[in-house]
């Protein structure tokens, strides 16, 4: 029996993803120079336990949710896990609904895709940047696992053929061979395709309009991160001239996990009971980069947690 | 006035006025109305070129000169200009939509621009009658005039659509979308602002302005799309081929009207309409091999089948009974 992703995995309990989530919203809170998050709407791809949705609503007060499910055989079930009732659920495919819903609002998209970057997911792409307004952020998350290749006697030209398959020819940037998408390179490569989907649908759309309403684009995010298969996150910010003065230049220099480039932020999770994540949280923030004590948890570990400790996610079992 | 067209075609465009506007010889500002009846503007062109000349002959020319007039200027017709050629009035054959409360088209307007510069775009997009299937696809118009029709090509966004047929990919359309119709109607002052070349006869897809709606295109058409893929997987999933399934029945049921008749909504939408489950198998996999001729012949002797295929499917079934017990 194929399994859908939501009855796959137990997505609260992913702590990549999880703390992908918290530094997100940290950024998006950054958003309040343009407009209360209060007047921002949030648009998902549901999943069963809406934790986005509920860490969106508790943290920064998004009242205006709409969550994308093509599950409907599973209407009821979905329905009843809403965590709270601001959440309307649109039912059908990302492609069938986003080019159904109005753009006038500020809004953060988050097109969580839990399968790898295809042609649908650049159109969905392109329909979000060809209608949303300054002040909004895109985010796309797509699987960017290189896998074994099984019986295939040229590893590096199967990989470049399945991804050519899926994207088309003319989406694969110039000069990019098989072996580039061995480890991390797919996501590399991802993200760029994802990258000049949105530039140049930024370029058709600002064609015709005057400077001051041309909308540029930010990159915020660029995240790498593997709970199980390997995952790549690329998301920014839309401003038009006006919108661009209101936020300083350095405005989101101080998050350590923001990159505006191809270059990504690694997320690491460091394998550490509660017991010495405690105790390395009361020497934290430190002066040094990583805390050189205790020296009986490795160093590699030590150095994981003090770059996340604070999105860092604790797990306990509770009986309620 | 009177052009010499010999003379103006060979004119140094670079140092003389526009080439495009001609001044009246004769103007006179507040002269008295002239009755209805003879006001009109009238063109005679004499010294016609040979092969021009041969060609009105034709009754099959003045056949197509009717119906490109018929297609370029139909917006103009259908509000009501009334044209004729030699005596006989030019048909108005207004473009359609599917009016029906489930299937009504998606209509954006965008406005760029401002002052005489200011291009106004009307775009709609739905569902048309099957036939003629010339008529599928975008029609663009700019000033009332057709200058695309019925595209299907990358020009109009049909590059972004993708079938799986056969597990394979296949861009750009496909007889299943001969439903589909969209209309995108610029407007503008000045002409020179609309995304036209410069004979006013065909698209120019490189405008700031063209691009811009072209995405706006794809998005429309999206939905529709969608929508037309389902039709097609109902109509392949019907066991009895002469059974229609409840979105057939929906798109038959409604009645074609000219497009600015038909109520519109912001987006199209999918029906809601309950459809039937299919009755869901396990999923197949296809095995193939394979073996001498010889072995793969007697072994059909012995399992006393008649194809090929059958010997495949009882040496499997054969070797999983003995091998993969329950």
């Amino acid at each position: 029996m194929n399994l859908r992703s939501f009855e796959k995995f137990n997505y609260a309990l992913r702590p990549a993803k999880n703390i992908e989530r918290k530094m997100m919203c940290e950024a998006f809170g950054r958003l309040s120079t343009l407009a209360s998050l209060r007047r921002y709407r949030y648009i998902g791809l549901g999943g069963l336990s809406f934790q986005d949705f509920a860490l969106l609503h508790q943290r920064l007060g998004v009242h205006d949710m709409t969550s994308i499910e093509k599950e409907e055989d599973a209407r009821e079930r979905f329905l009843h896990n809403r965590p709270y009732s601001c959440i309307r659920v649109r039912w059908g495919s990302s492609s069938t609904v986003l080019p159904t819903l109005s753009w006038r609002k500020r809004t953060i998209v988050w097109l969580d895709y839990d399968y790898p970057l295809d042609d649908s997911v650049l159109a969905d792409v392109r329909t979000v940047v060809a209608h949303l307004c300054s002040g909004s952020v895109l985010v796309t998350t797509v699987e960017a696992d290189p896998k074994r290749v099984k019986s295939a006697r040229n590893v590096a030209k199967a990989r470049l053929d399945a991804l050519r398959e899926r994207v088309g020819e003319e989406k694969i940037p110039r000069g990019i061979r098989g072996a580039d998408l061995r480890a991390w390179g797919l996501a590399r490569v991802c993200r760029e395709i994802i990258h000049n989907e949105i530039i140049e649908t930024l370029a058709h759309r600002n064609a015709p309009l005057a400077g001051r309403w041309r909308i540029g684009y930010e990159q915020l995010f660029n995240f790498h991160y593997a709970d199980g298969a390997q995952m790549v996150t690329v998301g920014g910010l839309f401003l038009n001239g006006a919108d661009r003065a209101r936020v300083p230049t350095d405005h989101f220099d101080d998050l350590g996990f923001v990159r505006s480039g191809n270059d990504p932020y690694h997320i690491e999770v460091p394998v550490l009971t509660w017991r010495e994540t405690r105790y390395l949280d009361a020497r934290l923030p430190g002066t040094a980069a990583v805390p050189h004590h205790p020296s009986w948890i490795p160093e590699g570990e030590r150095r994981k947690y003090a770059s996340l400790y604070r999105y860092f996610p604790t797990y306990l079992e509770a009986e309620l | 006035m009177d052009v010499d067209v010999e003379k103006w075609a060979h004119a140094d465009k670079s140092k003389e006025q526009v080439p495009w506007e001609f001044p009246f010889e004769v103007f006179e500002e507040n002269l008295a109305q002239a009755p209805e009846d003879k006001r009109r503007t009238e063109i005679t062109i004499t010294r016609l070129h040979d092969d021009v000349a041969d060609l009105f002959k034709q009754t099959s020319f003045e056949k197509r000169l009717a119906a490109e007039i018929e297609s370029r200027l139909q917006t103009a017709i259908v509000s009501g200009l009334a044209i004729t050629l030699n005596q006989l009035p030019v048909d108005r054959k207004p473009l359609e939509l599917l009016d029906q409360v489930q299937l009504l088209p998606a209509y954006r307007q965008c406005v760029y621009g401002t002052g005489r510069e200011r291009v106004t775009v009307k775009l709609y997009c739905g569902l048309g009658p099957s036939v003629p299937p010339e008529l599928a696809g975008w029609h663009v118009f700019c000033n009332g005039r057709l200058v695309l029709k019925g595209d299907k090509t990358r020009d109009t966004g049909w590059d972004t659509v993708v079938v799986q047929e056969g597990g394979e990919k296949i861009p750009g359309f496909h007889p299943q979308f001969h439903r589909f119709r969209g209309y995108a109607y610029f407007d503008c002052d000045d002409a020179g602002c609309l995304p036209w070349n410069t004979t006013k006869t065909a698209l120019n897809t490189d405008s700031p302005v063209y691009r811009a709606v072209a995405l706006e295109m794809k998005s429309l058409m999206r939905p529709v799309i969608d929508f037309l893929n389902r039709l097609k997987e109902e109509k392949q999933g019907q066991q009895d081929p002469g059974e229609k399934g409840p979105l057939e029945i929906l798109v038959e049921s409604a009645v074609p009207k000219p497009v600015g008749d038909v109520a519109t909504r912001s987006a199209f939408d999918m029906p809601k309409v309950r459809i039937p489950k299919k009755p869901k198998g396990p999923v197949m996999q296809r095995i193939q091999y394979d073996k001498p001729l010889e072995q793969v012949s007697r072994a059909k002797l012995a399992l006393g089948v008649r194809s090929f295929k059958e010997v495949g499917e009882k040496t499997f079934e054969y070797w999983y009974d003995s091998e993969c017990p329950e």
